[in-house]
């Protein structure tokens, strides 16, 4: 994979890949989003953790211009996400956490839609995505129809098309689930290429050990707040629980009983 | 049993979408106003048979009541298989239900009931202002409206028992996916040739007794039951006898006719159970599998609509040839374009049936295009039909894949705009091929045939842009299929909405229509001031249909603008 000069380190002034202030979101009376803070920098690979309903995915909603924020400020590669949204847009590739994919299209015929999509010119596409087919083993399927595909078929696929057109910043969300050992090592293996290039990567997951091997620096989210964000050696620093995994640290930082020790503290 | 129901009980009336409770209480005044109407109408019609002569007046009563009852308990059985299909081959929820411990017998009863239910309610709804109206006209007593609650007990448990048993065993020779296909083409099919042959019998010569030849001839014909070895006779039946609509009272028959029902909803749903619980799971297995798409997957197929859409923009075109693609390899939607040619067969067909010339030139002439100037508003009922059934519930059928859409540098205004012209190219060639067939075949002069393409055209921009307008304004990403975005708020709203704008547009272009008219008449021909008039009808015309199309695709854009926000 090519490095790129990224369009955020062109001014000469290095800035965040993405970086939030007091972001917030608000359901009718409930709060998905208390005011977060996130400094992610370009060539890392950025791991976003917390339990279910932590307001993981509405965080990543936010980023990818799919839902407005209730207060705070958001920027992806150097652009506001309410204010230029197709700025924003044009430097993102996006995996959602359940992906649902049009059915009666092949999968060559989704990635030249995307392409399309995103303004690409056929060759460029075909150029593009091939690699990306040869190495998730989808030569065989891609003139198949989508509904005949595999739930972890339908991951790479998704993946393949969100890169497509180089984004400075990868977002995805849950993207492990339902690949097979070797389709996970083969993704892994990728974001761990495309952050090397100077591009971040910026994933959601559940799975811990995701996290621990792959990435840089990862934040933990609960109830809408960001209880911490650092490498894990800050993390488990702050938890209080040198040499522990990132499961122990994760279990300790979101024990309802460690939340109110911290609020003591403070 | 109970406990499998409990799901969907609970979810009644916990519609927590913005606007939920509007839209209900438009529903329900819409359908008291439904019920209203059709009540009056039958009301009218019954009371009309009774003066022109009591004993024929309840000789056709209990015939109407047959052949209602026969058509619908044949709307009954369809709805119930289609509905028997998904919900024991196709609901999301099954996976669970049949990876748990509940025996076949359970699972049988309780699709049995929800079968029954979703497949019938909206029969009885429809056809309850029209029983109350035989009651009431009849002055029907309590055992009438006894009878009724059970013998239409007894027809929707055999509509969903037959249902159920036809999907069960279709389902075990094809998968469930292409059964339903198969079958909603097979239901087309039965459709098209019903409405068909009914045009070609021409009814509305059947009814006229002076072409029989006897008058007993005529009596004989109503007295003949229809169909009398269905449950549909048999609920027609017992129902006649109780209203008096029977020259003298037969206990005997109402005893016969409702044991026979009964009888005969007993053994359905025994069957139904037996071939449940030795064929489904097989079924079920086989339901898992897809299929493929062997004419329209090949790449030529795709290229040949890319280069169909080259005139637009790169984004435009991409969603045009996405929605084409996914419209021809879902036999569920193109199959519908069979339905289509036969509703413009026949439309063709009724303006072939005119005799105009038995009126003589000059009437012939103002009957013609008169009948040409109507042709405008009939197309236009025609172009809402189809929007409202392929181009309203479009952006809704995205559903869950609209984060494609939305996670690229697509405004929602570039989306809406594409579902657009992908919906108006189709229709307006539809809208046009009609109206210059109907007017080849009426011999409309030429001014009118002019004055209707132009009208149409501009009729057909504006009703594709209130139908994607108002699927954006009111949005069902939930929807299972079209057909439920069609028949709610939405549906209801661009129907109204649509009537609406044919009816001004047509009610502008009366007046300079008439002015030509009354020219042509005089044999003054159509002068300066006339061919001025009907411009500047066109064109008031165009602009009433520009207002609506641009304020259409803005409220619908600014609506999915708000849901972004809200997060609706």
């Amino acid at each position: 994979m090519q490095g790129v000069e990224s369009e955020l380190s062109r001014s000469g002034v290095e800035v965040s890949a993405i970086a939030c202030t007091g972001l917030s979101r608000v359901f009718g009376r409930h709060v998905a989003l208390d005011g977060i803070a996130l400094d992610v920098r370009p060539g890392e690979l950025y791991g976003f953790l917390g339990p279910n309903g932590a307001g993981k995915t509405t965080t990543i909603r936010i980023l990818t211009g799919l839902l407005l924020p209730s207060g705070g400020t958001a920027h992806v590669a150097g652009f506001d996400v309410v204010r230029d949204p197709f700025e924003v847009k044009r430097r993102i590739g996006y995996v959602p956490d359940r992906v649902f994919l049009y059915e009666k299209l092949t999968g060559a015929e989704f990635l030249e839609f995307v392409g399309d999509l995103y303004g690409l010119g056929r060759g460029r596409v075909r150029g593009a995505a091939q690699p990306y087919i040869e190495r998730f083993g989808l030569g065989a399927w891609i003139h198949e129809l989508i509904e005949a595909y595999s739930h972890g078929m339908r991951q790479k696929l998704a993946l393949a098309a969100a890169l497509l057109h180089e984004p400075e910043v990868l977002i995805l969300d849950e993207p492990m689930v339902g690949l097979d050992p070797r389709s996970a090592r083969d993704v892994k293996g990728l974001l761990q290429e495309f952050a090397a290039a100077g591009r971040t990567v910026f994933l959601s997951t559940h799975t811990l050990e995701v996290a621990e091997t792959l990435c840089t620096r990862v934040a933990i989210i609960q109830a809408g707040r960001i209880l911490t964000q650092g490498t894990l050696d800050d993390l488990r620093r702050e938890a209080r629980h040198d040499g522990g995994s990132l499961e122990a640290v994760f279990l300790r930082l979101t024990d309802p009983l460690a939340g109110i020790e911290r609020a003591a503290l403070a | 049993m109970k406990s499998l129901l409990l799901p969907r009980i609970k979810s009644i009336g916990r519609d927590r979408r913005p606007g939920a409770r509007r839209r209900a209480v438009a529903l329900i005044a819409l359908g008291g106003l439904f019920w209203i109407g059709a009540y009056a109408a039958v009301a009218r019609i019954l009371r009309h048979f009774s003066t022109v002569d009591p004993d024929l007046g309840s000789l056709l009563a209990s015939k109407l009541l047959s052949i209602l009852f026969l058509l619908w308990l044949a709307f009954l059985v369809f709805s119930a298989l289609l509905t028997a299909l998904g919900q024991c081959f196709l609901a999301r929820d099954l996976p669970l239900w049949l990876s748990s411990p509940i025996p076949l017998r359970r699972l049988f009863r309780a699709k049995l009931v929800e079968v029954a239910t979703i497949a019938s309610w909206t029969g009885v709804f429809l056809a309850l202002p029209v029983w109350v109206a035989y009651g009431v006209v009849f002055e029907a007593g309590p055992a009438y409206y006894l009878f009724l609650a059970v013998t239409v007990a007894c027809c929707v448990v055999i509509a969903g028992a037959v249902g159920m048993l036809v999907a069960v065993a279709v389902v075990n020779l094809f998968p469930a996916r292409r059964a339903r296909d198969l079958l909603s083409l097979v239901a087309l099919a039965f459709l098209v040739g019903m409405a068909v042959m009914l045009r070609m019998l021409r009814p509305e010569e059947f009814v006229r007794p002076e072409d029989f030849g006897t008058w007993a001839e005529y009596l004989v014909t109503l007295a003949d039951p229809t169909l009398p070895w269905l449950p549909s006779y048999w609920t027609a039946r017992v129902l006649s006898e109780v209203l008096g609509l029977t020259v003298t009272f037969n206990g005997d028959a109402v005893l016969r006719a409702l044991g026979l029902l009964v009888l005969s909803t007993l053994i359905t749903t025994a069957a139904s159970a037996a071939v449940f619980r030795t064929m489904y799971r097989t079924g079920y297995s086989k339901s898992q599998e897809g299929h493929r798409a062997r004419w329209t997957r090949p790449a030529w197929w795709h290229g040949a609509l890319t280069l169909a859409a080259r005139p637009f923009p790169q984004r435009i075109r991409a969603i045009i040839v996405k929605d084409a693609a996914t419209f021809f390899r879902d036999p569920s939607q193109w199959a519908q374009i069979f339905l289509l040619v036969a509703v413009v067969a026949m439309y063709l067909y009724n303006f072939q049936v005119l005799r105009l010339e038995v009126a003589g030139e000059g009437v012939g002439f103002f009957m013609r295009n008169l009948l040409g100037f109507l042709n405008i508003a009939l197309v236009g009922f025609v172009v809402s039909a189809l929007a409202a059934r392929f181009i309203l519930p479009g952006l809704s059928l995205e559903g869950s894949t609209m984060w494609v859409l939305r996670a690229s540098p697509l405004s929602w205004s570039e989306i809406l705009w594409a579902k657009f012209w992908g919906g108006f190219l189709p229709v307006a060639l539809v809208a046009e091929m009609v109206v210059l067939l109907s007017n080849a075949v009426l011999h409309t002069s030429w001014s009118m045939s002019i004055l209707a393409v132009v009208a149409v055209l501009s009729l057909s921009a504006a009703i594709v842009g209130l139908a994607v307008g108002l699927g954006a304004a009111h949005p069902r990403f939930d929807a299972a299929d079209g057909a439920q975005v069609t028949s709610g708020y939405a549906g209801l709203l661009f129907m109204i909405l649509s009537a609406l704008l044919v009816f001004l547009s047509v009610t502008v272009l009366a007046w300079p229509v008439y002015h030509s008219f009354r020219a042509a008449w005089l044999g003054w021909g159509a002068g300066a001031a006339e061919i001025a008039g009907m411009a500047a009808g066109l064109i008031a015309v165009g602009g009433l249909c520009l207002i609506a199309l641009l304020t259409a695709m803005q409220s619908g854009t600014r609506r999915l603008q708000a849901l972004e926000s809200t997060g609706g």
